[in-house]
């Protein structure tokens, strides 16, 4: 979880499997097969209770939210920018070329809407491979403000979203 | 005698052992102000001896250090504080002012903390301390640490101490081991390496096991 999602969060609890609502569960199947050790959260905020389960899948770390139901919110993968396809980077490197001293700290390809429509049509099951938006961790000049940011990005580069970062929780490393 | 004199009773030992629990209970005000109170008590257990070590227990302190904290950005904060120590049936006062920033990397985050602080007994010279820490903040399970998993922090400061016209220094090492019980209860278990005196030849090696708890009451 991002500091802006600890900033977000009131609560966030491990939970058993047993806990979450078979629909998620089964979404979780169709959309990434054959995962193993998956761990449950349930995190509780004043806008209602969602649960999020965490695993890695193929080398890549995955977070998967589901509303208090059951019905995927969103799915959000880490990327390395080394491995990324130059296709993939072309357009979102245009975009992060035009902020002053940018730098890349953390990249998420996120996939959001219903399970039928995310899930491939050639049978096999599993997630449709082309990102709908990124999400981007960086540290640059916005809003006329050095810091760390949150944006999210279309795959052509548009900047959908900005949020800064609040490097939350560190009283353990700066007060003791 | 330069460095600590707060700790009198231990000056003279060469390398001791000893525990060191911690409480800090913090709570932000808003978005930039937040208010911290550490709890810190030193117990020396064991003492180096010709042959070993011998279990030698001694209370030496307690200390209680509200803070006041500014975010300035994203990982930037400045901080004061006021320490009084209770050491030895008298009072130590002590004013501290620091500079923190924080960088998030891919997996884990470095922490960077500037500290200079003043320290004020009765019948001694002020001692002043400028200090450095880094720290690396090291999630066990995942990216990032979320609740019931472990962390590891790894760290070392260097302190530069004054007093009267005698300059010393003091390297610590430190290595703890943190579990995230909820989103306001932290639990930390580890080691504090101090080692000091190596510029007045009077030099000291001090181990604390730290056993800190962090509350968001």
């Amino acid at each position: 979880m991002s500091a802006q999602e600890e900033a977000k969060f009131e609560l966030e609890e491990r939970v058993s499997h047993l806990e979450v609502p078979e629909i998620a569960k089964d979404s979780l199947c169709l959309l990434i097969p054959s995962t193993t050790r998956i761990r449950w959260y349930k995190d509780i905020s004043h806008i209602g209770q969602t649960y999020e389960a965490k695993f890695k899948h193929e080398g890549s770390r995955y977070s998967v939210e589901f509303d208090s139901l059951g019905h995927l919110a969103d799915i959000e993968v880490e990327l390395s920018w080394k491995h990324m396809q130059a296709s993939e980077k072309t357009a979102l490197n245009r975009s992060f070329s035009s902020i002053q001293g940018f730098k890349l700290q953390r990249i998420q390809a996120q996939w959001t809407g219903r399970v039928i429509d995310l899930t491939r049509r050639d049978g096999s099951n599993g997630l449709i491979p082309k990102a709908m938006a990124y999400e981007v961790e960086f540290k640059g000049e916005m809003n006329e403000r050095f810091a760390y940011w949150e944006g999210l990005f279309t795959p052509e580069g548009e900047l959908l979203d900005l949020k800064e970062v609040l490097l939350k929780d560190v009283e353990n490393l700066n007060l003791n | 005698m330069l460095i600590l004199a707060q700790i009198s009773l231990s000056a003279q030992t060469e390398q001791s052992l000893g525990l060191l629990p911690q409480v800090t209970m913090s709570r932000s005000i808003n978005e930039q102000w937040s208010v911290a109170l550490q709890l810190e008590s030193m117990q020396r257990t064991h003492q180096a001896v010709e042959d070993g070590l011998s279990s030698d227990y001694l209370y030496i302190r307690t200390d209680i250090t509200p803070i006041l904290s500014y975010r300035m950005s994203s990982g930037e904060s400045l901080a004061i504080g006021y320490m009084h120590r209770f050491v030895n049936g008298k009072d130590v006062h002590r004013t501290l002012q620091q500079y923190a920033w924080v960088q998030p990397k891919e997996g884990y985050r470095i922490a960077h903390r500037l500290r200079s602080d003043q320290t004020l007994r009765k019948g001694a010279s002020p001692i002043i301390r400028m200090r450095y820490r880094i720290s690396f903040d090291i999630p066990l399970e995942g990216m990032s640490q979320n609740t019931g998993e472990f962390y590891l922090v790894p760290a070392m400061e260097q302190l530069i101490i004054g007093q009267s016209d005698i300059l010393d220094g003091e390297t610590r090492f430190l290595l703890r081991l943190g579990r995230t019980l909820s989103v306001k209860t932290k639990v930390e278990i580890g080691l504090d390496h101090r080692f000091d005196g190596y510029l007045v030849e009077e030099e000291r090696h001090r181990s604390w096991l730290i056993l800190a708890l962090f509350l968001k009451p």
